[in-house]
């Protein structure tokens, strides 16, 4: 390299030193500004989650066993074989021996009221619905309780025992308080929960039959407002959706006008007067697109 | 053994309380949550085997064991726990010492984070055996442990150095000082130049760049690029 280069060399280093220098580190200084991580406790890791959820289910577990245990050294005590039975009833059928649930449920039925209530649900969770129906009947026949004959209703509807269920309802009739407002309609929802348009009527033979009046009238009443409520989800559907296809109808319509705008610009070729023409087009155009 | 300065509002707020809802069965009276007195000897029975279990130095069991009452997501737990707050926090605490004494920082910060869920308040000894736990652990949990250590005791001076140090650019003073440093050379590279010190000036104009840029390589490195994110082992109990 020649002498005589080396100062416009120098110079020219220094020109791009300097802005090297300073502009550069400036705006990555600024793109770049000394960083911090945000506030917030952070997150739970996915394998503290799934530990937290194995320990919730295994926690489950170890109290309705202890529970079991606890019925089981205190068979006197109701309130624990009843907690007992509610905790087999959350669990299903996992992890317990099948023969210290039977010694709870039995210790349970010899306590008929309310013991054979608890024994009813908790087959009726254990999947044997035609056993628990048949616990609610006789819960229903030993306590007097027309709860139990109503409660019997679902399970002895999956076992395909309706009629039993209904000849536990017809059984638990005398037993309704008809002073009591409303006491009548469980009983009736029952026997219709067991029944279809044709027999209902015929199925609630054994009710007075001002009752049974009055009951139809509560189910057409129901019916009116189911009937009315659906109406009014399926109007206001409609007019969501017609609300819907407007907006879209506005957005492609105004869609149309900026093309047929930005054609007509194109074809200006820069006149002022004709780019204005093509603007009030594009304004006359959009205001007939409506919202 | 510092014990934790328990709030009995935050209690009231980190546990259910009892009689919310007693447990409903189909044509049959309710069923209490709780017993009229104490809680159900099962569940006294499970704490006094965790008693047990810490007595005979088995601390992971004991806490386990402990721990059952406040992780079982059924009504009749979640009614007694407020009764039994005052023997399992105590309990806990007592693992957590055993463990810190005998080197287990992870067991002694399960111990106690799980004596904070339940008693709320604050509690120093949480926040020592986090930040012990967070001189071992990856940035990001290092940095979750410290803010939860933080939280523990807003009061620790450590548990704020440490959130901070992790949470901030630690590169970036040497960063800045090493640009500073470039433009040092190149205001020195002008002045030699200007002085004729031709081989002084290239010399300097070519330390500008290498400095400038290595500082802001430097400081872009530093910058934390992580968010906090809990280890496997905790929280102990979920958060209510």
């Amino acid at each position: 390299m020649s002498i005589k280069l080396v100062p416009i060399v120098v110079a020219c280093s220094a020109c791009a030193t300097a802005a090297y220098s300073i502009a550069i580190p400036q705006a990555l200084m600024t793109l770049y500004p000394t960083g911090s991580v945000g506030p917030g406790s952070g997150g739970i890791a996915p394998e503290a989650r799934a530990r937290l959820a194995a320990g919730e289910r295994a926690a489950l577990v170890a109290t309705a066993q202890g529970a079991l245990a606890a019925a089981d050294t205190h068979p006197d005590d109701l309130r624990l074989q009843r907690r007992a039975a509610a905790l087999v009833r959350e669990l299903g059928d996992r992890g317990f021996e099948p023969a210290a649930v039977a010694h709870l449920l039995d210790r349970l039925a010899a306590t008929p009221c309310p013991g054979l209530a608890d024994v009813a649900a908790t087959r009726d969770a254990l999947g044997d619905h035609g056993g628990a129906g048949d616990i609610y009947l006789r819960a229903s026949r030993d306590c007097g309780s027309v709860d139990a004959a109503v409660a019997a209703v679902g399970p002895l509807r999956q076992a395909d025992r309706c009629g039993d269920a209904l000849a536990g309802l017809r059984a638990a009739w005398p037993s309704v308080d008809l002073r009591t407002p409303g006491a009548t309609v469980p009983v009736l929802d029952a026997v219709a929960a067991c029944s279809d348009e044709v027999n209902l009527r015929r199925n609630l033979a054994f009710v007075p039959p001002e009752i049974v009046d009055d009951y139809f009238a509560l189910l057409a009443s129901r019916q009116r407002a189911a009937d009315k409520a659906e109406a009014e989800a399926e109007e206001q559907r409609r007019e969501q959706a017609a609300a819907d296809a407007a907006r879209e109808a506005s957005w492609h319509c105004e869609s149309e006008c900026s093309a047929a705008e930005s054609s007509c610009e194109s074809s200006c070729s820069g006149a002022s007067s004709c780019s204005q023409e093509c603007s009030s087009v594009y304004h006359v155009c959009r205001s007939g697109c409506g919202e | 053994m510092t014990r934790p300065r328990i709030i009995p509002l935050a209690l009231a707020l980190a546990i259910p309380l009892r009689a919310t809802a007693d447990v409903t069965v189909p044509a049959a009276p309710a069923i209490a949550a709780a017993p009229d007195s104490g809680v159900d000897p099962d569940v006294a029975a499970r704490l006094a085997s965790g008693e047990d279990l810490a007595r005979r130095g088995q601390l992971a069991a004991a806490l386990d064991a402990v721990l059952v009452l406040y992780q079982s997501s059924d009504p009749f737990s979640q009614a007694q726990r407020t009764r039994a707050a005052p023997r399992a926090t105590a309990l806990l605490g007592q693992i957590g010492e055993r463990a810190r004494t005998a080197g287990d920082y992870v067991l002694a910060a399960r111990a106690f984070d799980a004596r904070w869920t339940i008693a709320g308040g604050t509690d120093p000894d949480l926040a020592r055996a986090l930040l012990a736990w967070s001189e071992h652990a990856p940035r990001e949990q290092a940095l979750y442990l410290a803010r939860r250590a933080r939280r523990a005791d807003p009061s620790s001076p450590a548990a704020a150095d440490r959130d901070d140090s992790l949470s901030h650019d630690r590169l970036a003073w040497p960063g800045r000082l090493i640009v500073l440093a470039g433009l040092a050379a190149l205001g020195a590279g002008l002045y030699a130049d200007h002085q004729g010190q031709d081989a002084l000036a290239t010399g300097l104009y070519i330390a500008a760049p290498v400095l400038t840029t290595s500082g802001i390589i430097l400081e872009i490195k530093g910058v934390p690029s992580f968010a906090p994110m809990s280890p496997g082992q905790l929280p102990a109990l979920p958060e209510r």
